[in-house]
């Protein structure tokens, strides 16, 4: 059963240092598109990445972008020189990403982010300029809709 | 005219091909999914062809008052949309998988594709 909601609070409840990306963020702003999994833009070191491990570890997390599905274990995030970490769990589909293209890295991240709050768990999520900006940089055909949907969205906020 | 590309946005997972090393360098799995826009459609990148956001978004087939209505919720109820509907079209693909596998084995096996 996808619960993309409890990913995003379980990263903020193991103090993961993180920036909601990708079409989660997409949709937090309010597309209408469907997204399958959580992006976030996340900080790599290995102190962090343990988080990752603590908050997940008892929901099966495997790299499943192996053919094996291999575990991600809290070896290998205490060992760190992940750029990006690309996880199966029982909730869903967490992306942890070490930069997000047309933005940086996990400061300028932070730097172009919004804090939210999603039932209870405050949790930041990239502006909507930024994520036009990632989404445009991004460029592919999927990113297409979401960048009209998104631009349509903010006229509409400014319009308010 | 519909939202010609809303399907591929949900993620479609490559699974098989990246490796090990690749996940280490830093390998993005997004990028080995083909996609081919329409050429007509390139035009609705460009923001100089003298319409609003809004009015780009209607040509493009999007449907605006799905956006407003998103914009009443809160973020987590959004989420929580999202959610519900992907469980949901799960559980209608399971159920029509069990159905196809109950009355024709062979295509329910292949997910109805031929081999």
């Amino acid at each position: 059963v996808k619960d993309l909601n409890r990913i995003t609070q379980r990263l903020a409840e193991y103090h993961v240092d993180f920036v909601v990306a990708g079409g989660l963020g997409t949709l937090l702003h309010g597309s209408a598109l469907l997204t399958r999994d959580v992006d976030v833009a996340c900080r790599m070191e290995p102190d962090n990445l343990v988080n990752v491990f603590r908050a997940f570890e008892a929901l099966r997390p495997v790299h499943r972008m192996t053919p094996q599905k291999l575990p991600f274990t809290l070896e290998q995030a205490e060992k760190g020189g992940l750029h990006n970490l690309y996880l199966s769990t029982d909730w869903g589909p967490l992306d942890c990403l070490g930069e997000i293209k047309g933005i940086g890295g996990f400061r300028e991240c932070l730097a172009q982010s919004e804090e939210i709050e999603l039932d209870g768990s405050l949790v930041r999520l990239l502006t909507l300029d930024a994520l036009i900006t990632a989404k445009r940089a991004m460029g592919r055909p999927r990113d297409l809709h979401a960048v009209l949907e998104l631009e349509a969205i903010r006229e509409k906020l400014r319009g308010r | 005219m519909p939202g010609p590309l809303s399907a591929t946005l949900l993620r479609v997972n490559p699974g098989c091909a990246a490796a090990w090393q690749k996940i280490i360098s830093g390998y993005d799995g997004e990028m080995e999914l083909s996609e081919t826009l329409p050429p007509e459609l390139e035009r609705f990148w460009r923001t100089d062809d003298g319409m609003t956001a809004i009015e780009r978004a209607e040509a493009y087939g999007i449907d605006i008052s799905l956006l407003v209505d998103n914009l009443r919720l809160t973020p987590a109820e959004r989420v929580r949309q999202n959610d519900r509907m992907l469980n949901e079209a799960d559980a209608l693909r399971k159920a029509y998988l069990a159905s196809r596998e109950r009355l024709e084995p062979h295509h329910a096996t292949t997910g109805g594709i031929s081999r």
